[in-house]
């Protein structure tokens, strides 16, 4: 399958997509929005090496690496929302800004 | 052409995960984002990277946020404004992503123009030829997240 | 040639012993005195053993990377000997201290210090590259510091201590400059590279003269030349046997060894070897005088030190290198003996106050007998080792014409002459004071050292043969002499004459004035000269005014800082707590810093890499 891509613009976007992923984790105060956040950032690096794997000819390493950050993904997600159930159950919060307490 | 529009809806679908209102709607933007994604990896020619995204990214985690948003009370006052400080926030985020933006371009300077991509190599033999310690890797992964959560939890009940 | 790992063992056997006295007295205290008698003898043994190969040495080298060289040792005729007299002197004064010291407080730091001292002294000789001679140096130096003030809580043991490091110190700076300005010069610490060097024209002369001048000035501080020489009086708050070793018979004469085994680089320096002529003979004349108006029987023998140091340098000066080199072993041997005489008396009378001495020699006549064989050696009298080699200063000094230092020199040994038997006089015979009333003979093992050192005394001269030929073969002299040739060349020379007319002279003042024992007070010339010629007054007027100049200086400078200060309090009390609030627990705030962290480490490796 021949396919000409622009590989400026598939980076560009791919940062785009870091970025806003980023600036999600960083601005949210609600903990599953920022989960959400961490998901789009590890969305875009999968799409980087999917696009990496197309652009050198590999797209068999660069799907099998995609596929490994997925699972990851999914089970670093399944971990985090449990972590927020904790926490959720503990302080009776969900945002960051009620759950400051540096210590207990 | 195709490829853009969705590069555009991708980012458009990031964009609403972050601002709009309802957390719901958050998770269902998301899942939308996954779809798009999946869609680029076929076109992109990764046919097995793109069902899995689309069954663990669109199925798997959007079906997990919405089963645990419903556990957790008052879903809805999940947005939050930008905190007193967030101008610094933001002009350090805009910093950042600047960075990234040029470290990107910078590093992918060197690379050559889109060679064709070869012709459905095949996945199993790359999967447990050459990335068989990633495989094994990710099983370990997988094992630990179980456990994780299964620990999380039965340290909860037991209080 | 022998197994070159020799010296190497000869300075880490007593560092080494230094060490694990420490251990020994955490663990057995009683064994001190014996375990550093035994370092002492090993040491001793080893530094004989490498006097045998003295004329062709073998060379042990540790290497270094960077600017050090390397760590590399190779004594020649020259350190050789003096690393023996370190050595034997060394184990003598040990075996002398187990009983002159037991009733003592902190004989662990005693010993310790004393085998320290006596390790770097034998580094510091048989090394050939000038940056480790310094290190050697200033070790020794640290050694003598510690040991002057000894006891501590005496303030004038302390006082005496801080006195020699400040006024060495001052000296230091000469030598440190002089080792730099060749450096530079040459690039090498070597000594031998650097004197090859030298000869090649690869120095200019103005950095030549500097490092000439630089060690003169090291030389004058370490060796207690005028007008650096004040520390040594008052380093005799040591104990006795400290006196004897450190600023006696060894250490003192670090700066006469760094003169001579430099005297091939500099010698062609204009005005140097005037200098060192001018710099000895004006030290033996003065301390002389000091020493002829000091009551206290220690401060005697250190101004006597100072004078024979002054006679050493004199001797370099005047191109003698033998007879200077000669006279350091003979004044090492009989100046021990003399500190080690002292010693015993002071012990038993408890004062060292020559007034209050008298009529000793009745009850303690073995210490009697080596202090008069000391005494005769110090005063030049023939067969004695102190005759010889005097004579052959003088001889050197006549052969290269200096005659005014000349005149010096022999003046200062008409000094000596009487002062020395004038403290023989007043401490061992006459009317028996009330302090020696319990004086009783000392124990052998204080006395053994005392009779050793004693037959030394008579028969060290012996060894000029053995002593000339290896310094022949390094090459510092021209021609080896004998025995028989050192006795006739001696019975003809011109310098005899003058040897025996200061002997004339001086014993014709001492016994013409033997009974009045007790002058009148000391009045005009000589009240000046037992006040040490106001050399202590001077430089302490002189430190008065600068610490005022600086008191203003800093005092200005003090409303000054006390402003900076303010605002250095603001500025950190305000910037932390800008930083307090950045670390309050928010989750987003943290993964902010956290990005930021990562993208910056990716930004530094892109930019590396580009």
């Amino acid at each position: 399958m021949n396919l000409a891509v622009n590989w400026v613009w598939m980076l560009t976007a791919i940062v785009v997509i870091a970025g806003l992923g980023i600036f999600c984790i960083v601005t949210r105060r609600n903990m599953f929005r920022m989960l959400m956040g961490f998901t789009m950032l590890t969305k875009a690096v999968t799409l980087a090496f999917v696009t990496g794997g197309t652009l050198w000819g590999q797209p068999g390493l660069g799907q099998t690496l995609a596929i490994i950050v997925i699972v990851i993904e999914a089970a670093v997600t399944a971990v985090g929302l449990s972590m927020i159930v904790n926490i959720y159950r503990h302080y009776g919060a969900v945002n960051t800004n009620q759950i400051k307490r540096l210590r207990g | 052409m195709l490829i853009y529009v969705l590069l555009a809806l991708m980012a458009l679908s990031a964009i609403l995960v972050i601002f709009c209102r309802d957390l719901l709607y958050a998770v269902i933007s998301l899942g939308t984002l996954s779809v798009f994604t999946s869609i680029l990896f076929y076109i992109l020619g990764s046919p097995f990277a793109s069902i899995m995204e689309l069954s663990i990214g669109a199925g798997l985690i959007t079906i997990l946020f919405m089963a645990t948003i419903s556990l957790v009370e008052q879903p809805r006052v999940g947005h939050a404004k930008y905190s007193g400080r967030s101008s610094i926030s933001f002009f350090a985020l805009a910093a950042v992503v600047a960075t990234t933006i040029w470290v990107a371009l910078s590093l992918a300077e060197g690379v050559p123009g889109p060679a064709a991509a070869a012709s459905a190599a095949a996945l199993p033999e790359v999967l447990w030829g050459i990335r068989l310690l990633d495989v094994m890797g990710l099983s370990v992964v997988i094992f630990t997240a179980s456990i994780g959560i299964g620990v999380l939890f039965r340290t909860e009940g037991g209080k | 040639m022998m197994n070159s790992s020799i010296y190497m063992a000869q300075i880490a056997v007593p560092i080494g012993g230094a060490a694990l006295t420490l251990l020994v007295g955490a663990i057995k205290p009683r064994l001190r005195p014996a375990f550093a008698f035994l370092v002492g003898a090993a040491t001793a043994c080893l530094t004989i053993i490498t006097l045998a190969g003295a004329g062709s040495p073998g060379r042990f080298v540790i290497p270094w990377q960077g600017v050090l060289n390397e760590f590399s040792l190779s004594p020649d005729g020259l350190s050789a000997y003096i690393a023996a007299a370190a050595g034997v002197l060394g184990c003598l004064i040990l075996l002398y201290s187990a009983r002159y010291m037991e009733h003592e407080e902190g004989l662990t730091r005693y010993y310790a210090l004393v085998l320290l001292f006596i390790g770097a002294m034998i580094g510091l000789v048989t090394t050939d590259n000038l940056l480790v001679m310094y290190f050697f140096w200033e070790t020794v130096g640290l050694c003598s510091y510690s040991l002057i003030g000894f006891n501590y809580d005496n303030p004038d043991a302390a006082k005496a201590g801080l006195k020699a490091f400040i006024t060495t110190k001052i000296g230091d700076v000469g030598l440190l400059t002089g080792i730099m300005t060749l450096y530079v010069s040459t690039g090498t610490f070597n000594i031998f590279e650097i004197i090859d060097a030298a000869a090649g024209g690869a120095i200019p002369a103005p950095a030549l003269s500097l490092a000439g001048f630089g060690f003169l000035m090291g030389a004058a501080g370490k060796s207690a030349q005028v007008p650096l020489h004040v520390w040594l009086p008052d380093a005799m708050e040591a104990p006795t046997s400290v006196s004897a070793l450190i600023h006696a018979a060894t250490m003192v004469n670090a700066g006469v060894y760094a003169i001579a085994r430099t005297y091939p680089l500099f010698s062609e320096v204009a005005g140097w070897t005037t200098a060192v002529t001018w710099v000895g003979a004006i030290t033996a004349l003065l301390a002389a005088c000091m020493a002829l108006y000091a009551r206290d029987l220690k401060r005697m023998l250190a101004y006597s030190t100072v004078s024979q140091l002054g006679y050493m340098m004199f001797g370099i000066g005047v191109g003698g290198l033998l007879a200077s080199q000669f006279h350091l072993l003979s004044h090492a041997i009989f100046k021990a003996l003399l500190f080690l005489c002292a010693g015993a008396v002071i012990h038993e009378v408890h004062t060292r106050n020559m007034d209050e001495m008298g009529g000793l020699g009745r009850k303690m006549p073995v210490i009697r007998t080596c202090y008069l064989i000391g005494v005769l050696a110090l005063a030049g009298v023939p067969i004695f080792n102190g005759f010889w080699s005097k004579d052959m200063l003088f001889a050197s000094a006549l052969h290269s014409g200096n005659i005014v230092p000349l005149v010096f020199a022999v003046a200062t040994a008409v000094l000596t002459v009487i002062y020395s038997l004038r403290s023989y006089f007043r401490v061992f015979t006459g009317e028996l004071s009330a302090a020696g009333e319990k004086a009783h003979q000392s124990p052998p093992s204080m006395l053994l050292p005392l009779v050793l050192l004693a037959v030394g005394a008579v028969t060290s001269w012996l060894i000029i043969g053995i002593y000339s030929a290896t310094l022949h073969q390094t090459g510092l002299i021209g021609e080896a002499i004998s025995v028989g040739h050192l006795i006739h060349e001696t019975v003809q020379s011109t310098a005899l004459l003058l040897s025996l007319l200061a002997l004339f002279l001086g014993g014709a003042v001492v016994f013409s004035t033997r009974k009045a024992k007790t002058a009148a007070a000391p009045s005009g010339l000589a009240l000046w000269a037992g006040k040490g010629f106001g050399f202590d007054q001077f430089y302490l007027a002189l430190l008065n005014g600068a610490y005022q100049v600086a008191g203003a200086v800093i005092s200005t400078y003090d409303s000054i800082s006390n402003w900076v200060g303010k605002a250095a309090i603001f500025l950190t009390v305000g910037f932390g707590k800008t930083l307090r609030n950045q670390n309050i627990g928010d989750l987003n705030k943290n993964l902010l810093w956290l990005v930021s962290g990562i993208v910056i480490i990716i930004a530094i490796v892109c930019v590396k890499r580009g």
